[in-house]
């Protein structure tokens, strides 16, 4: 089963009767991986009844592609176990790392761009590609920092890495337009040298104001609010370029009741009707 | 660079080295890792974080996580280590069934995520003698020399329950999505282990077992026997 050119949701627990029983106009849905590595219980139950349901796509957030040490063989088994069981019709993964030595630090850390993390991060998705017996989507990331090292852009870097590993894409419209106000840059820019040919699914999601200490204006990825305005109109710009794509709805914190996430996913249909 | 990263990430004093530290930027990185860990903990602990509030509580874990930081990317194990740093954290030591109501929500988390399985009826109990009981995935017990159930349960979502003068041990099961924590005696909880290593009924019974068919009634009502088989020896 493939994920549908439509509107999907991050899936949250609190939300299972709602999706189960009048789910339009959301046609799939996305689970974090690690959430879904107990061994049983209401988890793994509920994401059984979901699939029978949804086409899902599988997201990891603590493979570390970009991590300095090489892959964690327990992890890749794990994911290996998840994805063979529950037959997803993608799995995604970050440009990010998240381990150090034998730490798991729980955040999506940044690379400068260089052609030695470029060869580094395209052997861990060989790597991770080839023991997972899949193809996986790499997640272009929200910056809040650029490191002097970069030698190419991001979406240059995703380029090399798509087109040397095979990979798709995901690409997240709002962390683009987190990382262009954060980074001085323009969105549009970016999604113009993007290989958006590449991409399989779309995120948007809310992003939160913040300052840093020189006073200038930090926005932060925190998937906590409804979706902003100006990152819907990058998500219809975006879309001229792909071509209609599954879009999902990420709200991972203060999670809104139903309604207000259908909200969302409304807009989202609505940006595939006006666009693709 | 990913050493000088996590280095800087984790020491707040310690400027950056090699990596641009653009206007306080970076305390994005470092909020990021320590708040999300400091909030997995709150999920996991809400009746310390009840106890102990929520100012406390976050200073507390912040203590905790700079110590241990999580060895596995499997969030839901994080925080094995929380009941023990209790026991030795100085600002609690006037609670000292802190760590104890730390212990019975690890175990029910533990519950929570536990494997399925099949649980037997009460008719299928025969031949107590040579019996042996295979206990659910589920099954957990925490010892405990305070009335630890009634305060775990005053403090998640029970104000009113009265805190009783007696020890309580705990037994955490899940009938079926749901982790339970019921009281049980000290004579029940010395069952649990004999019972799970294998033993037959017949062993347990050769001391004082007066509390054995009460026990036996509670592990079925919660589904946490989960098979039975005779020792034909």
């Amino acid at each position: 089963m493939s994920l549908p050119a439509a509107p999907g949701v991050g899936y949250k627990p609190q939300h299972f009767t709602d999706l189960m029983s009048h789910p339009s106009p959301v046609r799939w849905i996305e689970i974090h991986a690690e959430n879904y590595m107990g061994d049983g219980g209401r988890p793994l139950a509920q994401l059984r009844a979901l699939a029978e349901r949804f086409p899902i796509s599988v997201h990891g957030v603590a493979l570390s592609l970009g991590a300095a040490a090489p892959l964690d063989k327990d992890h890749l088994q794990r994911l290996r176990k998840l994805l063979d069981w529950l037959q997803p019709a993608q799995f995604s993964e970050h440009l990010a790392w998240s381990t150090h030595d034998d730490l798991f630090l729980n955040d999506l850390l940044p690379l400068p761009y260089t052609a030695q993390t470029l060869n580094h991060v395209i052997d861990h998705i060989d790597q991770a590609q080839e023991a997972l017996g899949r193809p996986l989507l790499m997640e272009n990331p929200s910056s809040y920092l650029s490191f002097d090292a970069s030698d190419m852009s991001e979406p240059e870097f995703i380029s090399e890495i798509a087109r040397r590993t095979g990979c798709g894409l995901l690409l997240d419209v709002n962390n683009v337009f987190v990382s262009a106000n954060n980074l001085g840059f323009s969105p549009r820019d970016y999604i113009d040298e993007y290989p958006t040919e590449h991409v399989r699914e779309i995120h948007v999601a809310g992003h939160a104001h913040d300052h840093d200490d020189a006073g200038n204006p930090l926005l932060i990825d925190s998937h906590g609010a409804p979706t902003s305005e100006p990152v819907w109109e990058l998500l219809d710009y975006t879309l001229r370029q792909t071509g209609a794509q599954p879009i999902l709805v990420e709200w991972d914190n203060e999670i809104p009741d139903w309604a207000t996430l259908r909200a969302e996913a409304v807009r989202a249909e609505q940006a595939l009707m006006i666009d693709a | 660079m990913h050493s000088e990263f996590v280095t800087a990430a984790l020491n707040p004093d310690q400027p950056p080295v090699g990596i641009p530290d653009q206007s306080g930027r970076f305390n994005v990185y470092r909020n990021n890792i320590v708040v999300g860990l400091i909030d997995a903990l709150a999920t996991g602990f809400p009746a310390v974080q009840r106890i102990v509030g929520i100012p406390f509580f976050r200073a507390m874990a912040g203590a905790f996580v700079r110590i241990h930081l999580p060895k596995s990317p499997i969030m839901m194990e994080y925080g094995v280590e929380f009941p023990q740093f209790l026991r030795r954290f100085q600002p609690v030591a006037h609670l000292p069934y802190l760590p104890d109501v730390a212990l019975i929500e690890l175990m029910q988390r533990r519950a929570y995520h536990a494997a399925d399985a099949q649980p037997v009826t009460m008719d299928q109990v025969i031949n107590l003698h040579s019996l042996k009981i295979q206990l659910a995935p589920a099954v957990h017990v925490v010892r405990s020399e305070y009335p630890i159930v009634d305060i775990w349960r005053k403090n998640t979502g029970a104000p009113d329950q009265v805190i009783g003068r007696t020890a309580q041990n705990a037994l955490i099961s899940r009938p079926q999505f749901d982790p339970m924590v019921d009281p049980i005696s000290s004579q029940q909880i010395d069952m649990i282990d004999p019972m799970a290593a294998g033993k037959p009924l017949g062993v347990l019974m050769a001391g004082d077992a007066t509390d054995l068919p009460d026990l036996l009634r509670l592990l079925i009502s919660r589904n946490a026997i989960t098979g039975l088989s005779h020792d034909h020896i």
